[in-house]
């Protein structure tokens, strides 16, 4: 957090010598932070393997919220670097393609869960 | 908190670029300013390329999603 703050000092500081600087530090420092938020999330594979034969659940079903949290993750970055740089229109359309991707990984799912419903019905 | 001299690099980058393009024009040479200021922004894309490849890379390893 305080890389955060350190970052908004810098832009503001860059923005008022090199107007078009600031936008590039601007998306700089928010791939730091990402990355450095990432460092720590790196014992949640074996978490989630060990979750898996707890809970008996199919392990496709993790590996599936596993790469959809990622694409989440890089989808976001991507749309608010380009909303950061002043390209709204081009952030928007960045997340749309991001949801269109999770959806296209999430679709056996629902094919199986309506498998389920379907067995459910006499 | 590891590439923070990254930011102070790109920031001390920009001040010098702004510097050096401001006396350039004081001296009437204006377009070896809009050169080095040009010359500036590149070299901060670079390391902007950099960082982000690099933040690519551990997403793909962290969330195993190739």
């Amino acid at each position: 957090m305080g890389l955060a703050a350190a970052a908004a000092v810098l832009c503001m500081l860059v923005r008022r010598w090199q107007p078009d600087m600031a936008g590039v530090t601007a998306a700089v420092a928010g791939c730091i932070l990402l990355l450095g938020a990432l460092e720590n999330l790196e014992g949640f594979k074996g978490l989630l393997d060990r979750l898996t034969e707890l809970g008996g659940l199919r392990a496709d079903y993790l590996t599936m919220l596993l790469k959809v949290l990622g694409m989440s993750y890089a989808t976001e970055l991507a749309a608010q670097t380009c909303e950061d740089l002043g390209e709204n229109g081009l952030a928007l359309k960045a997340g749309m393609a991001g949801r269109l991707c999770m959806f296209a990984v999430i679709a056996p799912l629902l094919m199986d869960l309506l498998d389920m419903i379907m067995a459910l019905i006499p | 908190m590891v590439q923070l001299d990254l930011l102070f690099k790109l920031a001390g980058l920009g001040v010098v670029v702004a510097f050096i393009s401001m006396v350039l024009n004081r001296a009437g040479r204006e377009e070896l300013g809009t050169l080095v200021t040009v010359v500036g922004l590149v070299i901060a894309l670079l390391l902007a390329v950099n960082v982000i490849s690099e933040l690519f890379g551990s997403l793909k390893s962290v969330f195993s999603l190739y």
